[in-house]
């Protein structure tokens, strides 16, 4: 019988305190995929973060992981799940054709100068689910 | 017989979803088979977590990770398997003796409990197991 479980996917990158305000796209959109978040961390790098809700993992819709800011101290890792991260919607299904980023939610973040990004992801085709 | 051949970079893949209670009661509280066991194959566990779902977990004594022949990977205590909480190998309560060693060849992995059948969680148990496969 063959072995059926997606290979893991990981997206890792150093995000800009513009870019985590912007919102940046760290997997792509593509029709008729389908992106599951299965585990994530965050770091705030050269300060802790500020003034923002949250750092969250999400398609717009779907907020995979809310890592709230009083868990971004300076140089810590955040883990989903933790105290001060929200993994409600891990392992839920993304909308098809949605991209994965990470945005702020509420006022734009403050002090850290960049933010740590590790995300853990499988992938699905629209046909196959 | 043959040693296990270790991949140089080996992918890593992931099981998730969800169990009902009776899934991880079933089979005399062996629970259900998530990866099927494949011919020639091991696998190797090397990561995972468990998330109590519409309650907290109670009735058992763990949920247990094993492979399809009864070798333990992880064990997690009921008590910090509270509704919506995240218990990672590793961490209080949750016992990886096996992440990190292969299983025997030909096996696969499942998701029961022990002691006593799982109770009271009435939205089952998440998963999600990171395991690389050998020849």
């Amino acid at each position: 019988m063959a072995l059926k479980s997606p290979q893991l996917r990981t997206f890792y990158k150093q995000l800009t305190r513009a870019e985590v305000n912007a919102g940046y796209i760290c997997v792509p959109g593509a029709p008729g995929r389908i992106y599951t978040v299965v585990d994530a961390w965050v770091r705030a790098i050269g300060g802790a973060a500020d003034t923002t809700t949250s750092v969250d993992v999400t398609n717009g819709s779907t907020v995979a992981v809310a890592f709230g800011v009083a868990g971004l101290v300076e140089n810590a890792v955040l883990r989903a799940g933790a105290a001060n991260a929200v993994a409600t919607n891990l392992l839920a299904a993304m909308t098809q054709g949605t991209a994965i980023k990470v945005i702020k939610a509420g006022a734009a973040m403050g002090t850290a100068t960049h933010v740590d990004v590790c995300i853990e992801y499988a992938v699905s085709s629209a046909q196959a689910a | 017989m043959a040693a296990t051949t270790t991949p140089a970079f080996p992918k890593v893949r992931v099981a998730f979803g969800n169990l009902t209670l009776a899934q991880v009661n079933a089979n005399s509280r062996a629970g259900t088979v998530i990866v099927p066991g494949s011919a020639g194959r091991t696998i190797k566990v090397v990561d995972a977590w468990f998330r109590a779902l519409g309650g907290n977990a109670g009735g058992a004594t763990a949920v247990v990770l094993e492979d399809t022949a009864g070798t333990d990977i992880v064990s997690t205590t009921v008590g910090p398997l509270t509704q919506n909480a995240l218990v990672r190998a590793g961490a209080a309560n949750s016992t990886a003796t096996g992440v990190g060693t292969y299983s025997g060849k030909d096996k696969g992995l499942r998701i029961g409990c022990t002691v006593g059948d799982l109770t009271t969680c009435s939205g089952g148990i998440d998963y999600c197991v990171l395991y690389t496969i050998s020849n």
